[in-house]
């Protein structure tokens, strides 16, 4: 009540001030009429009595300002006197105030550009109702196992998965490869998001094979529409008639990111065949748990069913693993965004660094003005608040500039973001980030402006007399830039280990040559293609017809790509090796390829043949096997003519091993390829690998040239085929290290601003030593000091400097390079090398920043100096 | 008490000028006259901490005021005290009595 009173009051003082101020004037005037009238009848002669009475009053000034400070407005009012002071004195400076305020604001935006992306991807909730319920399945799951999980479980309010499943939408135009996602149990449920529109599907309608779809937001403004009678129409899928039956709202997403889905189906519906493969795991599973049930007791209740489905089933026994989804999400991606905003905010020390040299520098300038105000009985208080209110102006104003900046970077980082990254909520600057950025902003004026007004008030003391000699040293300007070095180093070797990183990837033997080659890939809907005679037949002419494409130096196909995370992985029983226990059996990666697969990827060829024309449906079984297949179950003889088959296949389907390839790397850049065999696409065993990737060798030049006359000879076989991901294999790989090329660049960014600061501060620290020294140098050269004198005595004064600087920051770096581990390939956190190089190149960014102030020494004129003596 | 003239103990100037004003509604420079008259010369009470009383009294809504002429025709801000400011005076005062009869009963004991 007081409190509101009080401020009620004090608003009211602030409006209806100049009335106020009149009424007080008046009222101390007749005050002071009243004394004098008293003094006077007490017998005073007139310029006695008002002497009297003015004697007793004491200075009318003060007693204002006692009346005025009663109220809270007047502080405010103080405030705001200090800040229109402080911009003008900025005015008054500009180079100054802009060389803070763009220092900052080059710290501050880049600061805010990250905090936008940690924001969204890691301090952000999942977009689904009381997300911390919610649980994954580690790894990949299969769809018996989720059943059995989902009905033996008691730990779950509703638990289900989903898997990518691309369909052909026939409509009335040419058809359109989309990306739909089938989704088994009662996923849906779990996540409880409400469809906009109509509803979802739950495990009755998979149970029913109801042909039902919901659709994306996306899906349905760009083919329904965005018509709210779109529910109940037919969507033609991959050969299958399914009707809509909800939207989904806008943004809406399954949380395993790589799926971006437009079409839902159920997976029984969509995926037949897969109904009872305990060994196919290519779903995510994810579950809400019920209520009081924690992730321990539902992972004991998992171990047990899992058992229990291993005996049951004991060639495809497993382990169920529990994880929190936000975790499973997320998780992989925290450390990397957690070492950019580390590295931003080294770059935003530096500026802080820079900005506080600054305003020392600045302090030093105006030490005059501020003895000649506490000479005037303005209080240490009163002048620390002044210079607070000026370096807090400085970086809000920094902040905001900031912001600005922060806007397009957050622009260009979205653009160079890997896809990988789980953004489920918009990268911007939203409130979060400009709460976060205004806190920084202001406590960096605060904090840093801190150190400057106290180092005035110390060397007042010491220096009231104006001695100038000691002005100059200012060892607070010269910490400031050590550390700048030091951490300009840092993020240098940061950036240069990364770099080295990125290098020896570039480097690494592919067992393949990318450039040139153009690759596409096709699925073979199941109306048309069920056999594996009719998906035979047309594997082999279209293999036929790849290499006569004019401009193909050579082309085949291959079922998976390497790099784009199609994988297949069969057990398999190796003629010859000591037997195993059914469902023990080695998993090996398999591929199903055309003659022209290895002579139109690069891949070479180390023993025997590779898949040729002769292996057609007919002729016997064989396979091309990886040096990783040898070195694993042939270490110590040739494999060629030994057999295999697979664990699940058909028992007399043996393969005869043919021939060896090199190693080709397949998941990663990084990883070896693991043992694989490679099987001709014309003997294929499992009809359901209805999909393959072409591969064409460009005769000369850039392969995206032959993209047309080799989707022309798709559709001369089959006009009705979608063609996806049409692109070089140069872009599959660059794709496939986009995560490690964003934090490069990003990582390289912050070292090139942290270096140009760096620089900036040094030059900022000498250039004020040489202006302090003109006299000195004034007086050497009219001694008869040489030039090259007068140079090196300046450069001097830097060296030791720049020495510590990039010591300090190389002994920093290796404490913090470890951090960077897992994000190195084939260089460790300590390289000499790349120690050595950052060493030396910041020591010589450092030398050169220095030259500059040290020329400018040379340019003293003796004359000139001593006679201002 | 010394013979000098002396400031108000803190904190009860407010109570002083609420009583003062509580006998008769009066401008500053009569209250100022009155309490040093009343206290038979023992407070003196400076513009410099009466003003800025008032000022405080008015804001908490103690007192409230309004200009008039005063006996030489003159203009001049009068100070009234408000209900809730005679109720506020009534309980310092209680507790003024308290205080100071316990604290006369230590200082005898």
């Amino acid at each position: 009540m007081s409190m509101l009173r009080r401020f009620a009051a004090g608003l009211r003082g602030l409006l209806r001030k100049s009335r106020i101020e009149r009424e007080l004037d008046e009222e101390l005037r007749g005050y002071l009429e009243a004394s004098v009238e008293e003094h006077r009848r007490a017998g005073l002669g007139r310029d006695e009595a008002l002497r009297a009475a003015r004697l007793e009053m004491g200075s009318l000034d003060a007693v204002k300002d006692e009346v005025r400070r009663v109220g809270w407005e007047t502080a405010l009012e103080t405030v705001w006197q200090d800040i229109r002071y402080g911009a003008r004195a900025l005015r008054h400076h500009p180079g100054f105030a802009c060389a803070a305020i763009l220092t900052l604001a080059l710290g501050i935006g880049a600061n805010s550009a990250i905090f936008s992306v940690v924001s969204s991807v890691l301090l952000r909730p999942l977009p689904y109702p009381v997300p911390d319920r919610l649980v994954s399945l580690a790894g990949g799951q299969s769809f018996p196992d989720i059943m059995d999980l989902a009905e033996q479980s008691t730990s779950f309010a509703d638990l289900g998965a989903s898997g990518g499943w691309p369909l052909d939408l026939v409509g009335e135009g040419e058809p359109e490869r989309i990306d739909g996602e089938l989704v088994a149990g009662n996923l849906f449920r779990a996540l409880g998001v409400p469809p906009l529109l109509g509803r979802t599907f739950s495990e009755e309608d998979d149970r029913a094979r109801a042909a039902v779809a919901v659709v994306s937001h996306d899906f349905w403004r760009a083919h329904l529409g965005s018509d709210r009678a779109a529910l109940g129409r037919q969507l033609n899928l991959s050969g299958a008639a399914y009707t809509v039956i909800g939207v989904m709202p806008p943004g809406f997403r399954m949380p395993f990111f790589s799926f971006r889905s437009q079409v839902w189906i159920p997976f029984r519906t969509g995926y037949p065949e897969a109904v009872e493969a305990r060994g196919a795991h290519f779903l995510r599973a994810a579950g809400r748990l019920r209520d009081g049930t924690g992730l321990r007791e539902a992972q004991a209740e998992l171990n047990v069913i899992g058992r229990h489905i291993g005996e049951l089933n004991p060639t495809d026994a497993r382990e169920f693993t529990l994880r929190d989804l936000r975790e499973d999400v997320v998780g992989a991606v925290r450390a990397p965004l957690f070492i950019l905003l580390g590295a931003v905010s080294l770059v935003l020390l530096i500026a802080c660094g820079n900005f506080a040299s600054l305003l020392l520098a600045r302090g030093v300038a105006r030490r005059q003005e501020m003895r000649v105000r506490h000479a005037l009985g303005a209080g240490r208080a009163r002048l620390m608040r002044q210079m607070l209110t000026e370096s807090a102006l400085l970086s809000l104003i920094g902040g905001g500039v900031g912001v600005l900046l922060a806007k397009p970077g957050v622009a260009l980082l979205v653009r160079l973001m890997p896809r990988e990254l789980p953004t489920f909520h918009p990268v911007a600057i939203d409130s979060r980030t400009m709460i976060v950025t205004l806190a920084v902003s202001l406590a960096t004026g605060l904090v840093f402006g801190m150190a400057p007004a106290l180092h005035l008030w110390e060397a007042r003391e010491a220096n009231l007399s104006g001695a100038r000699s000691t002005e100059g040293r200012s060892p607070l300007r010269r910490a400031l830039v050590v550390a700048e070095l030091a951490l300009a180093a840092v993020l240098l070797i940061g950036a240069g280990l990364l770099i080295r990183s990125f290098w020896q990837l570039r480097n690494v033997a592919l067992g393949f040559e990318p450039r040139g080659v153009l690759t596409l890939r096709l699925t073979l809907p199941a109306s048309r293609y069920e056999s594996i005679s009719a998906q035979e037949s047309f594997l082999a002419r279209l293999d036929e017809g790849l290499r006569t494409t004019p401009g193909a130096a050579a082309a085949g196909l291959v079922s998976e790509l390497p790099l784009t995370g199609w994988r297949m992985m069969h057990n398999m029983i190796v003629e010859g090796q000591a037997p195993v226990p059914e469902g023990a059996e080695p998993e090996i990666y398999t591929h199903e390829i055309s003659p022209g697969y290895f002579a139109a990827m690069g891949t070479p060829l180390r023993l025997g043949r590779g898949i040729d024309d002769q292996d057609a449906s007919t002729s016997p079984r064989v396979g091309v096997v990886n040096e990783a297949f040898v070195r694993r179950f042939f270490p110590d003889r040739s494999p060629l003519g030994a057999r295999a088959r697979w664990a699940r296949g058909e028992p007399n389907a043996w393969m005869t091993i043919v021939g060896v390839a090199a190693d080709a790397r397949f998941e990663t850049l990084e990883e070896d390829q693991p043992p694989t065999i490679y099987t001709p696409s014309t003997q294929k065993q499992q009809p359901w690998k209805r999909w393959t990737s072409v591969v064409v060798r460009s005769q000369s030049g850039d392969p995206m040239l032959l993209a047309d006359s080799v989707r022309r000879q798709v559709w001369r076989l089959d006009a009705r085929l979608p063609i996806t991901n049409v692109t070089s294999m140069s872009a599959v790989m660059q794709e496939s290290v986009g995560e490690r090329r964003f934090n490069l660049i990003l990582l390289s960014a912050f070292a090139a601003l942290a270096i140009v600061l760096a620089a900036l501060g040094v030059y900022g620290v000498l250039a004020h030593l040489v202006a302090q020294r003109s006299r000195e140098v004034g007086v050497r050269m009219a001694l008869g000091a040489q030039p090259s004198d007068i140079f090196w005595l300046m450069i001097r004064q830097g060296l030791p400097l720049i020495g510590w600087g990039v010591l300090g920051g190389a002994l920093g770096a290796l404490l913090v390079t470890r951090v960077l581990r897992s994000l190195l390939y084939g260089v460790g956190a300590a390289d000499p090398a790349t120690f050595g190089a950052a060493i030396a190149g910041l020591a010589l960014v450092g030398l050169l920043a220095s030259f500059i102030p040290a020329r400018r020494a040379l340019r003293v004129d003796p004359a000139i100096t001593l006679r201002d003596e | 008490m010394s013979e000098k003239p002396s400031g108000v103990v803190q904190g009860t100037l407010d109570m002083l000028i609420l009583k003062t004003l509580a006998l008769e509604p009066m401008h500053g420079y009569g209250i100022g006259v009155r309490l040093e008259q009343i206290s038979k010369g023992v407070f003196q009470v400076n513009p410099g901490s009466l003003f800025p009383a008032f000022r405080r009294l008015e804001r908490e809504g103690l007192i409230k005021s309004e200009w008039r002429g005063t006996e030489n025709n003159r203009r001049a801000r009068y100070y009234i005290p408000t209900d809730r400011g005679l109720k506020k005076l009534k309980s310092e005062t209680r507790e003024w009595e308290r205080q100071t009869a316990a604290i006369t009963r230590i200082l005898e004991a």
